[in-house]
């Protein structure tokens, strides 16, 4: 450094020199920010923005995208035959969301069970976080096998025992899109569970005590205490349900493949076929949009909710 | 926000870009190389699995070994769908082969992405077109040109447990011929083993690529499945339905087949429960060595009183297309290996792929093997009523249809009429809408 | 702040009320989850069961719990028919490898957010949690292009940089920074002490704990993941344990349920042994991210 260069610097005003060490320590984090901001970029922001553009194009693989406006949607929601099907997926898709309350009613029930100091619970709480931990492939074929439609299978063994005829599950477009939304419930159950606990053990315990004082039986105090002030831990384990079955797409792959008859072609499924099966990336490119905007609408209105009925405790 | 706004005007901008460069880089020479010393190294995707894709390796070693100008490098991209899928990426990014195993193989004519062997077959003097059945370069052709070289071939046929046959008190040397046949069969092998009230052992059943038992059946009774334009198909007609309401008797009316459990299937025939199947004779040999019985095979079931016709199916041989003409003429030095005699006897001995010569038969080789596999046999003299159906651009969405058309039909959700109808507008839009991307 | 409230009552005095100190309470309770949990489990059972049966009892009804003969040759089979190995190698790779890389990416990042002063970090934090919000449907085909363009489809890093990055994980570990005394980072600069070194030798060894859970939630993650590895893995050797499952099940070839449950088996043991070792951090893990959420 010559003189007259460290001279400047110490007749610098201290504002100028707080705003240098501020640049310098933006340029650090940028640094630090780096690789996240770049696989992002890559991964994640470019993707959905071409996304975007590409649902504009006819693009069938092979061929070179063409630009055809509106025409995707067009057929996704106008045309007789593409309307229906999509319409369809889209419907499939909510049901299939039908499994995330019957999964929050049934591990709450199971964390206000587990929330005591017994000797065992312990085991118990491995027992139904086992689900969780493992594989949805490996599941889906395990359960694959409980819903084999011959007499054999487990659940028409059980059905045969009770003298009912028996079914072919998966095979049936009635029953799949249920077998399916079961095995979610089974499956996402330990994940709700554990949160459920933790939210269930922050409730100050003298609020029971109290309410107990007041003569509130065991439903009451549900009602009144556990239920609003478990509001906050229902709601996160809600958004992330919503988000998870928007993602389904290993057990259908491996069970179903959307059969039978469409039955189980959830929106995420319809855009892999239409994707990888048929090669129309740019209706794929449509869907993903669609479902892009399905996600955004969902989000919105869960936080409407939430600012009306969520108690933060 | 005018500055986010603005980052997503360039990155759109920069993503519309891409799109259109995406035809860019082309002379990717992923393909094949040839080095300094004129050594020319080419690629080449297939398609088959397990046993039989060893076999094909089997092939492109010997070849490798048989000259020293052209080494093949041989690379398995999964089934025919995954590969397919494979190759139209490639194509996409231009980065393809040279010479690919494609089921279908005229569909990816349309493209302009690989060169017709018409040229070379004419060219060459060494390969005399005539010794290959006639239905064979029908199957591989499409629009006057020849796409593609017979590779491995097959027919569907009849399955069936001899020792069930025996239990149920039929002549396992005398199997069904006709449909009437099969149902009458059918109804002796269906019962219910464990008195649990449920049957458990089903006469008849078929592999899960339904909609070819089904074209089979259309091709018997005289239906024609897209018109000569290939602007619609025609399987609406009083003889079509006519098929698909036996296939829905089969298990609504004559109770012998279960519905919707084709994916069960090829593992319940070999538990022994279900008496008789249709499957590719693709999966002769590895059938019989599978099933813990003794297996029937026999040519597949007529309507009584017409004539025996079936199609054939499998993948053939493609040549991508490429600036240099060295390496088109290597890959085509390695298809004619490939498809020639020794080559076909090769495959049709170690794998359930019939021979594509029509003297197959009277080869020592080969009747030295049947010796030993009788029941490859009735296969290779199936050949003899072989057709193939067209091949139009949009078999694969026509193919889906009539998988869905039997489901629908099998869950009794609608009539045959009503399903081949839907189908029918189905694929009858897909063909106008593929004449946007030609 | 709940501290005080809690300590003044005694703990766990609501179920010393006498309506559950009752041993038919006790008794009910105890009988209510075994029957749930026996019900959660059962699958387990069957898988286990099923995978030690020969083809013959597979198919027989009426289907008995315990195998009649011990067949352990299903699992032999499972790995001579498919490279099993070979695809537990990979995903055993792919998973350290995201593990690593998350928790280095996420920590820096996480770090940035923390305890650093930067032009337009409010908006870059909220475009980070923003990408939890892009479903990965939605980006898939692009992603998949460019990973075509990269030439990355079958390899290694192709599964593995993409997830890289983590919102989830920079969050998680950007509460766990804050809680960072401030007074330790002026005492840190005095001794002439670089960022980065605080962050390596004074911040992670106090984050330990959001470390371990983010690294159980990456590892068993990626461990577990499926579209993606689908989608850029076509040849065999590069298939995970999910993806090689999954073409086994429904390669030509029948329905061997007993060698297909002994797969599953193999696909789940790794992972279930993992838990029974770190179960207690990777519950605490769930939970307090739960609560954050």
């Amino acid at each position: 450094m010559s003189k007259t260069e460290s001279l400047a610097k110490n007749t610098l005003s201290p504002s100028l020199q707080r705003k240098q060490r501020q640049r310098k320590e933006s340029l650090a984090a940028y640094a630090f920010l780096a690789p996240s901001i770049l696989i992002f970029a890559v991964f994640t922001f470019f993707p959905a923005i071409f996304s975007m553009v590409a649902g504009f194009f006819r693009w069938n693989l092979p061929y070179d995208p063409v630009f055809t406006g509106l025409s995707n949607f067009e057929f996704l929601f106008v045309d007789d035959i593409g309307a229906a099907e999509f319409g369809k997926s889209v419907l499939n898709t909510l049901y299939f969301m039908l499994g995330i309350p019957i999964n929050i009613c049934v591990s709450l029930w199971i964390a206000v069970m587990l929330n005591r100091r017994l000797p065992g619970v312990g085991i118990f709480r491995t027992a139904f976080f086992l689900p969780t931990l493992t594989s949805m492939a490996a599941i889906s074929v395990v359960w694959m096998w409980l819903y084999h439609p011959a007499d054999y299978g487990l659940f028409n063994t059980l059905l045969i025992r009770f003298g009912l005829p028996i079914q072919s599950w998966l095979r049936d477009p009635v029953l799949a899109m249920p077998c399916l939304i079961v095995l979610g419930v089974w499956r996402g159950m330990g994940y709700n569970i554990v949160i459920f606990l933790a939210g269930l053990q922050s409730i100050p315990h003298d609020l029971y005590e109290a309410s107990e004082i007041d003569g509130a039986n065991w439903w009451g105090q549900f009602r009144l205490i556990t239920l609003p002030l478990l509001s906050p831990t229902t709601f996160y384990i809600l958004i992330i349900g919503v988000i998870n079955s928007l993602k389904a797409f290993a057990e259908i792959d491996i069970m179903t493949q959307g059969g039978p008859l469409g039955a189980t072609t959830t929106l995420a499924y319809y855009l892999y076929q239409y994707a990888f099966q048929y090669f129309q990336i740019g209706l794929a490119s449509a869907v993903a949009i669609v479902l892009f905007v399905f996600i955004l609408v969902l989000t919105l209105i869960q936080f409407k909710v939430v600012e009306k009925r969520v108690h933060y405790g | 926000m005018t500055k986010i706004l603005k980052a997503i005007v360039l990155i759109a901008a920069l993503s519309s870009v891409m799109l259109v460069g995406c035809g860019g880089d082309a002379n990717s020479n992923s393909a094949g190389t040839i080095d300094k010393d004129g050594h020319i190294t080419i690629e080449f995707w297939y398609a088959l699995g397990g046993n039989s894709g060893e076999v094909v390796e089997e092939l492109v070693n010997q070849f490798n070994q048989s000259q020293t100008e052209i080494t093949v490098i041989g690379t398995y991209q999964g089934g025919y769908a995954s590969s397919m899928a494979k190759l139209w990426n490639a194509l996409s990014a231009k980065t393809p082969p040279a010479v690919a195993q494609i089921g279908g193989a005229p569909l990816v004519g349309n493209t302009g992405a690989i060169i017709p062997i018409t040229d070379f077959l004419n060219q060459s003097g060494d390969f005399d077109r005539d010794d290959i059945w006639e239905v064979f370069w029908d199957y591989n052709s499409a629009g006057g040109q020849i796409w593609s070289m017979p590779f491995n071939h097959s027919v569907p046929m009849l399955f069936y447990n001899r020792d069930l046959f025996i239990s149920a008190g039929l002549d396992p040397d005398q199997p069904p011929e006709t449909w009437d046949e099969v149902i009458q069969y059918g109804q002796l092998l269906t019962t219910d083993t464990d008195d649990n009230g449920e049957i458990d052992q089903w006469g008849f059943n078929t592999k899960d690529d339904t909609h070819w038992y089904l074209s089979t059946m259309f091709m018997e009774n005289g239906v024609e499945i897209v018109n000569s334009d290939e602007t619609e198909v025609l399987y609406t007609s009083p003889e079509a339905v006519e098929m698909l309401t036996l296939w829905g008797d089969f298990v609504h009316k004559h109770k012998i087949m279960p519905p919707n459990q084709h994916d069960e299937s090829k593992g319940d025939f070999l538990a022994g429960k279900v008496g008789m199947l249709l499957m590719s004779s693709s999966n002769v040999p590895g059938t019989i060595q599978d099933a813990p019985f003794d297996v029937g095979v026999a040519m597949f079931p007529t309507i009584a009183g017409k004539e025996r016709v079936v199609p054939v199916g499998g993948a053939s041989l493609i040549i991508l297309d490429h600036d240099n003409e060295l390496i088109k003429q290597a890959a085509w030095t390695f298809i004619k290996y490939m498809a020639n005699q020794e080559s076909s006897l090769y495959l049709s001995t170690h794998t359930g792929y019939l021979p594509i010569y029509k003297a197959a038969l009277e080869w020592p080789e080969m009747q030295s093997y049947l010796e030993d596999n009788h029941r490859s046999e009735e296969a290779i003299l199936q050949l003899e009523y072989a057709e193939s159906i067209p091949l139009f651009s949009a078999l694969g969405s026509s193919d889906a249809q009539l998988r869905v058309a039997i489901e629908a039909i099998e869950l009794g959700t609608s009539s045959p009429q009503e399903v081949l109808d839907h189908a029918k507008e189905v694929v009858d839009g897909v063909l106008l809408d593929n004449l946007q991307d030609q | 702040m709940d501290n005080i409230s809690v300590t003044k009552v005694k703990p766990h005095s609501f179920f010393k009320s006498k309506k559950f100190k009752s041993a038919v309470g006790k008794g009910s309770w105890y009988l209510v989850l075994t029957i749930s949990a026996i019900v959660v489990v059962l699958p387990f059972i069957w898988m286990a069961s099923t995978s030690l049966k020969g083809p013959g009892e597979v198919f027989a009804y009426p289907p008995k719990w315990l195998p009649q003969e011990w067949r352990f040759q299903n699992y032999v089979d499972a790995f001579q028919a498919a490279p099993f190995a070979r695809y537990f190698y990979n995903s055993t790779i792919v998973a350290l490898c995201v593990t690593v890389g998350q928790l280095v990416s996420c920590s820096l990042a996480a770090f940035a957010f923390a305890r650093m002063e930067f032009k337009g970090k409010g908006f870059l934090f909220s475009l980070f949690l923003s990408t939890t919000m892009i479903s990965t449907q939605v980006t898939l085909v692009p992603s998949y292009l460019i990973i075509q363009k990269l030439h990355w489809i079958d390899t290694y890093q192709g599964l593995i940089v993409p997830f890289i990055a983590n919102a989830f994980g920079i969050f998680m570990l950007r509460q766990a920074f804050m809680t960072i005394p401030l007074e330790l980072e002026e005492a840190s600069k005095l001794d002439g002490c670089s960022r980065l070194r605080f962050l390596w030798q004074i911040c992670i060894p106090l984050i330990k704990p959001t470390l371990a859970a983010q690294a159980l939630f990456a590892f068993m993650g990626n461990w577990n993941a499926y579209l993606w590895p689908l989608i850029i893995t076509n040849r065999e050797e590069m298939r995970t344990l999910q993806i090689g499952l999954r073409y086994f099940v429904s390669q030509e070839g029948g329905t061997q349920w007993g060698v297909y449950m002994a797969a599953a088996m193999i696909v789940i043991l790794p992972v279930v042994a993992i838990y029974f070792t770190v179960q207690k951090s990777f519950v605490e893990g769930i939970a307090t991210t739960g609560l954050k959420g």
